[in-house]
């Protein structure tokens, strides 16, 4: 059972298109959509939750209609809007309790549900005070703990970490990773910012101007490019002559080496020639592809389906 | 398309949780495990009634802090007053042995009691319909709740079943209070019961008629604007403006006419309404002579048209 189906979805506002003949399956795991500003994340999530209709295509969440069954969908998915959304008088365990029951969980459950989710969110004697004295950091959390308070299949969080500082950030997104890994929620992460979407997801899909670029596991974005950056304590042109010796493709940067391995037997190679010189190593590191790479490219072979 | 198992989460950056974890700055976020929900799923009908009820407790500013109970406690009060008076002087009058000649004279019995209170429970209307609705716009609350498992008109119309039945109370309690300390009061109790209990369904039409119209009609306004003072003022227009109005009207071109447009008058409705449910064919404005079963029509058209107006509304809203 795909957990997302999109079929040559298409969102138009008047003359403005918003998504465009999206066609994507995903399965359950931790996603991340990405795109900047305005790419169509937030519209596809609201698709998704059937708060917004599709122009033309069609929708599923765990082959359910999100038009037709909207209310069926909505009871297994959790939603965190990219805006503040949380009502200044109420404490957090009324507001939490209260949307447990609208996602259909008895009273006496839905407090429950709201204690155990509030401990998990890192919310302890501030639940019983109104929302309106809390902290953007406090805030964010009680808009997670009403997504996860009906413990839905999906989450559906958009942009979680606005306005949050460096360490609200790491904490959110750690929050969120184990959320997805430990209780087995999928989740469909939306962000602009990659650093984000690297650090949580295992799974890719990056959206531009409401176009599918790509969608793939993360590991294949950022995999090993099968160069390894070698760093001296010093100039590293008699290694990189030695090793160009060697019979080693390579380009020399000051004190780094950047030098291109077929496989795993270059290794070897390397430590042996350096201890050879008497050269101080400082790392021997596989370069990684990072993220940012996607969107320097420009076309990605393969994207669009 | 493109697919892929679940062990592919093996990143394992964040830990595997074990007692503490996960919080970089100073692991401010404990791991005491979290828990499946395997428990039942109650439908859609239980998220509505939930709603529904957390409104009406909203209505009353119960679950709140003391001053969001002033106004709709102080309103009741004022409502209440007279009918506690009324069965004080009753009480009085019987002991003096001039209860007929009191009964007689008392201008406060269930036929005029909306005459009575109709402004107090038309304030309340003004008053509570922006606090059940303007937050929830006002503050993007919405997305959350239309989020959850109900469709967008459920929400419309379980803030309606919450404003309407927090006035229908506020418009029979008195009169219920009339009605046992009458029965009470009386010498020959069991015949007393007997007497009263036909009054019963005039009240309780007229209760009905009065808390769906004015719910109603204040919901459908306050759905339109996210400022409590806009949605109060906007209450007011729609039900003075068209009182005046039919006054004026009455004044300058006759009473005809006034009885005409009195059909649109909400506070005139229900005053027609009201003359209905207690047996009067005629009623109207000054002078004028309206059939009453027209206004009785007239309430439950507009009452229908608001519900339609609010329903709509919260079907086109953007969260």
């Amino acid at each position: 059972m795909a957990l997302i189906r999109l079929e040559t979805l298409t969102k138009r506002y008047g003359p403005v298109t918003a998504l465009e003949d999206l066609t994507l399956e995903l399965e359950p795991g931790i996603i991340g959509l990405v795109g900047s500003n305005g790419a169509g994340k937030s519209t596809l999530i609201r698709i998704l939750l059937g708060l917004l209709a599709p122009t033309t295509g069609r929708a599923f969440v765990m082959d359910l209609d999100v038009t037709r069954q909207g209310t069926a969908v909505r009871a297994l998915v959790g939603y965190m809007p990219e805006h503040d959304a949380l009502p200044p008088d109420l404490p957090a365990t009324e507001l939490v309790t209260h949307m447990a029951e609208l996602s259909g969980l008895p009273r006496s459950a839905a407090r429950e549900r709201t204690a155990d989710v509030l401990r998990h969110v890192g919310l302890y004697e501030e639940r019983y005070r109104p929302i309106g004295g809390y902290s953007t950091g406090m805030r964010q959390r009680v808009m997670l703990a009403q997504a996860l308070v009906h413990d839905p299949r999906l989450l559906l969080l958009d942009e979680p970490t606005n306005g949050l500082d460096p360490a609200g950030r790491e904490d959110m997104l750690a929050l969120i990773r184990r959320t997805g890994t430990e209780f087995g929620i999928a989740i469909l992460l939306a962000s602009h910012l990659l650093g984000e979407i690297e650090r949580v997801c295992d799974f890719l899909v990056a959206i531009e101007s409401g176009r599918l670029v790509r969608a793939a596991p993360l590991a294949t974005f950022t995999g090993r490019t099968g160069v390894v950056h070698v760093e001296l304590d010093d100039d590293a042109a008699v290694l990189g002559a030695r090793l160009s010796g060697a019979g080693l493709a390579l380009r020399v940067d000051g004190r780094s080496l950047f030098v291109q391995l077929g496989d795993g037997a270059g290794f070897d190679t390397i430590r042996d020639t350096a201890t050879d010189l008497g050269a101080g190593l400082v790392r021997i590191e596989p370069e990684r592809r990072t993220l940012e790479d996607l969107f320097r490219d420009e076309v990605v072979p393969g994207g669009v389906p | 398309m493109t697919t892929r198992g679940p062990g592919q989460a093996d990143r394992g950056d964040s830990g595997s949780g074990q007692v503490v974890a996960a919080g970089s700055a100073g692991g401010s976020i404990y791991d005491l495990g979290y828990r499946g929900y395997q428990g039942v799923r109650l439908g859609r009908r239980h998220a509505v009634a939930s709603l529904a009820r957390q409104s009406f407790r909203q209505s009353w500013g119960l679950g709140r802090p003391g001053r969001a109970k002033i106004v709709p406690f102080g309103l009741a009060a004022i409502a209440t007053i007279p009918a506690v008076v009324a069965l004080g002087v009753a009480a009085l009058a019987q002991q003096l042995g001039a209860a007929q000649m009191a009964d007689a004279a008392s201008p406060i019995r269930y036929e005029t009691y909306y005459s009575v209170v109709g402004q107090v429970v038309f304030l309340f209307a003004a008053a509570q319909a922006p606090e059940l609705l303007v937050r929830d716009q006002r503050h993007r609350v919405l997305a959350l709740f239309f989020s959850r498992a109900i469709r967008r008109e459920d929400y419309a119309i379980a803030k309606l079943l919450a404003l309407g039945s927090a006035m229908l109370l506020l418009v029979v309690f008195p009169q219920l209070l009339i009605f046992v300390g009458r029965i009470l009061l009386a010498s020959d109790i069991p015949s007393a019961i007997t007497d009263e209990i036909p009054k019963l369904p005039p009240i309780l039409g007229q209760a009905v008629l009065t808390a769906w119209l004015l719910a109603g009609l204040a919901l459908a306004l306050a759905a339109f604007t996210p400022r409590r003072a806009y949605a109060t003022a906007a209450i007011f227009a729609a039900v003075l403006v068209p009182l005046v109005a039919v006054g004026a009207i009455g004044e300058l071109s006759g009473a005809d006419l006034a009885g005409a447009v009195s059909l649109i008058s909400p506070a005139d409705i229900l005053e027609g309404a009201n003359a209905f449910v207690y047996g009067h064919a005629h009623a109207g404005p000054a002078g004028a002579d309206v059939s009453s079963w027209l206004y009785v029509l007239a309430a439950i058209v507009m009452a229908v048209v608001a519900t339609l107006v609010l329903v709509l509304r919260y079907r086109r809203i953007e969260p």
